[in-house]
């Protein structure tokens, strides 16, 4: 009868199959929220203000914006906690996974009625772009899509874990050879912890961050529209009484942060940091992420104290 | 609400719970006011508001509905209520679905004309199952209008027949007389029926999950750049990219077949387990030897509704004789209209004007039923399968320019070998073709038809690979309709 081919899972589960993939590590502390599986969660969770996901985010002095560069080049949360609570600065990383663009940011600004004191973006390929697929959903939606897209995501994650510790997944996307992230967002800060990925590792090379290239690099064309959304992004910030400061991370050469640096006449923190590797080829491992994250507070250090002269 | 989402996994267990508990027979007034309220919550996962637009098409079709029941001798009111009921509806759908089409097409006419215009777009979100259930409601009026049906009493049992979740979304496009004599049909939920039930779901979980989503990661990656010329600038430039898009276009084939099948499957199981039997959707269609034969095996409560409720219309009573011309342009409007029916697009019209175009010159050349001869057969089976594919790459391309993009690729003949990808994805055709190969060989008697324990060690293997080998993505292709 048909009850009997029930039976056929214990006998496959006895045929010893084992996880292949869903090693998913546990969230840090309650203080972590799941943030990003398949480019999407953080988001909604953020735009929404899902369980609190924003709330340190109105209070932060300093916004760190981009893509998920700057969350994998920012990894080491005790160090920046370090250089900011000397500075008497809170900070919040306000970076997504996909595709980031001013149009999102702008939009969580307003809705927030954020007013910061520092706004540094991850600018090489930022301005000008259209918003990616979650953050265009977060905008057009309301807070009941944020909490089904939650409730979706991390239901299919805990499911997927158990039932991946008895039988491997064998689906064609294991095949895939682009990376695949999951990670957990930080209520306090916005920072990321990586729970699960796969990637294969790579190194950056040394010149992608040589001043040398920098300057080469100075005279490639913007996107049409870059600039002036850059510059609508810097009235908007100046009309609330923060300050731009653009950087760009690897493996983007900053040659479009540095252009439109100088057009907008704001400052530049470059870095200097050689020999990075990375988990997939673009994202930093967290020694890299160490030396990075280092370099560049060094430079933002000098920035800061100019400020305040 | 997804059929494949824990939101719908959490709303099923409390409606069969329901079911055992309170609705053992049925038709209990406590379980169907319950089933109605958790279809309306399925209704109103999506957009909320949009409640209202169902509302006003029920409230329509129930009033004109039993307008034209009381007024039996009064033709003329009769009509004039059913135009007035079918307008209204139409004019929501139209609105919803094609306001944004209809605006590029005027635009791009009258910018064509050099007028240069440029109209303003609507922000709209289709509501979903518009589409279903909208044609489900038209074919209730229609049927009272035609004294087929008594026009219902109770204004919830139309409601339900209507927004009953299994069927809401994405058909199979039930009509009123198929359900509402199940209303108060008592059945119970033996083991029987659970057990068929639950082999349909797992049956419909496969092709969703496993065929149909393994299947779209490939197609998805690739066929974004099939139209590019030669496929420069594509990984396939450089192998044989017209045999690849030749396994493509079966690839996406596959992948609607088994995407739409395992949908309406699902459908049949939630409905069984609740009570309702649907009628099937697909029956083999890649086993269809003619285009007429295709499309009573292919998404056939569709092609059933629009041979009924429009080419028959056009066409008079079928046991009469109809004049070559009009049975060739009625046709031809009706295919055009079941493209547009799928979406507000030029595609999905050129998709429609292929099958009218196939239809009618198998008409004019008298292959249906198909040819005696064995070869001739096997050489308009063949003709058919290809011409239903090549109409798919309408269906799939974003745009005409894509689809020619595709086909002249595949023009240019350039075979090789095959990339890892389709090589892999191909694998997840084998058990659509195998079921095709089997129903084959069922419809001939060769075989029976599958017993008991066979399902059962079917269901516990789908099962197993639903849960090993399923695909990421998870919406339904045939939701956005």
């Amino acid at each position: 009868m048909m009850t009997g081919g029930w039976l056929l899972i214990p006998a496959s589960m006895a045929a010893g199959f084992r996880p292949l993939l869903m090693d998913i590590e546990q969230a840090p502390s309650a203080d972590w929220y799941l943030g990003n599986v398949n480019a999407q969660v953080e988001q909604f969770a953020v735009y929404d203000n899902l369980d609190g996901a924003a709330e340190a985010l109105k209070r932060a002095d300093v916004l760190f914006v981009g893509d998920s560069l700057i969350l994998f080049a920012f990894q080491n949360q005790q160090v920046l906690q370090r250089f900011f609570s000397a500075r008497s600065l809170r900070y919040y990383f306000l970076a997504f996974s996909g595709e980031a663009d001013e149009t999102f940011t702008e939009q969580i600004i307003h809705k927030f009625s954020l007013h910061p004191k520092w706004v540094i973006v991850d600018a090489d390929y930022f301005f000008g772009r259209p918003p990616s697929a979650a953050a265009s959903r977060a905008m057009a939606s309301g807070s009941q899509e944020a909490w089904k897209i939650r409730f979706e995501t991390a239901t299919s994650l805990a499911v997927q874990r158990q039932i991946h510790q008895v039988y491997p997944y064998m689906g064609l996307s294991q095949w895939d050879v682009h990376p695949q992230w999951i990670w957990y967002r930080s209520k306090t800060d916005g920072s990321m912890s990586l729970a699960a990925w796969r990637g294969v590792p790579g190194v950056i090379p040394d010149t992608s961050f040589s001043n040398l290239l920098l300057q080469e690099d100075r005279n490639t064309p913007l996107l049409s529209g870059e600039m002036n959304a850059a510059r609508r992004f810097k009235s908007e910030l100046d009309a609330r009484g923060a300050r731009l400061v653009l950087t760009w991370t690897p493996p983007n050469t900053g040659a479009n942060a540095a252009h439109l640096a100088s057009g907008l006449q704001v400052p530049l923190v470059t870095t200097d940091a050689r020999g990075l590797s990375t988990l997939d080829g673009q994202h930093l491992d967290r020694e890299s992420s160490a030396r990075f994250s280092a370099s560049f507070l060094e430079g933002l250090d000098s920035i800061l104290g100019q400020a305040a002269k | 609400m997804n059929f494949i989402s824990w939101s719908f996994v959490v709303l099923f267990t409390i409606v069969l719970a329901a079911r055992i508990l309170m609705g053992r027979r049925k038709t209990e007034r406590s379980f169907v006011w319950f089933t109605i309220i958790a279809s309306t919550v399925f209704v109103m996962w999506h957009v909320p508001v949009y409640i209202l637009i169902l509302l006003t098409t029920v409230t329509i079709d129930y009033t004109a509905a039993r307008i034209i029941d009381g007024a039996r001798r009064d033709w003329r009111w009769r009509k004039a209520v059913l135009a007035t009921a079918l307008t209204c509806n139409l004019l929501l759908l139209g609105f919803f679905k094609y306001a944004n089409f209809s605006l590029v097409t005027i635009e791009q006419s009258l910018n064509w004309l050099g007028w240069g215009v440029q109209l303003p777009r609507l922000s709209l979100v289709l509501p979903i199952g518009i589409s279903f259930y909208t044609f489900g409601s038209m074919s209730y009026t229609i049927d009272v209008y035609r004294g087929r049906l008594r026009a219902i009493r109770r204004f919830q049992d139309f409601y339900y027949f209507v927004t009953f979740f299994p069927h809401m979304v994405a058909g199979p496009i039930i009509r009123a007389r198929q359900f509402f004599y199940q209303l108060n049909r008592p059945r119970r939920l033996r083991l029987l029926v659970f057990n068929h039930a639950a082999f349909l779901i797992i049956r419909g979980l496969f092709l969703k999950m496993v065929c149909a989503d393994n299947i779209a990661r490939v197609v998805n990656i690739y066929w974004a750049d099939a139209a590019k010329p030669q496929l420069v600038g594509t990984p396939l430039q450089y192998q044989g990219y017209s045999g690849e898009l030749v396994v493509l276009a079966v690839l996406f084939s596959g992948q609607i077949f088994c995407d739409f099948e395992g949908y309406t499957s699902i459908a049949r199981g939630l409905a069984y387990l609740l009570g309702y039997r649907f009628p099937i959707n697909f029956r083999y269609p890649w086993i269809a030897g003619s285009f007429n034969d295709f499309w009573q095996r292919w998404h056939i409560t569709l092609s059933s509704w629009l041979r009924d409720y429009l080419y028959i219309p056009l066409c008079g009573d079928l046991r009469r004789p109809v004049p070559r011309a009009r049975a060739y342009a009625s046709i031809l409007f009706v295919m055009l209209l079941a493209g547009l029916w799928h979406g507000a697009a030029i595609t999905f019209v050129c998709w429609g004007a292929i099958h009218g175009l196939a239809l009618a010159l198998e008409k004019l050349l008298g292959f249906d039923p198909p040819p005696r001869r064995a070869w001739l057969r096997l050489g308009w089976y063949l003709v058919v399968q290809t011409v239903a594919i090549l109409a798919l790459i309408f269906f799939r391309s974003p745009n005409i320019s894509g689809a020619l993009g595709f086909i002249r690729n595949i023009a240019d003949m350039k075979f090789g070998h095959i990339n890892r990808d389709f090589a892999l994805a191909s694998a997840f055709l084998i058990p659509p073709a195998a079921m095709h190969l089997y129903g084959f060989l069922v419809e001939r008697a060769k075989v029976q038809p599958i017993g008991r324990f066979g399902q059962a060690a079917l269901a516990g293997a789908m099962l197993f690979a639903v849960v090993t080998i399923y695909g990421q993505s998870s919406e339904f292709i045939y939701f956005q309709f």
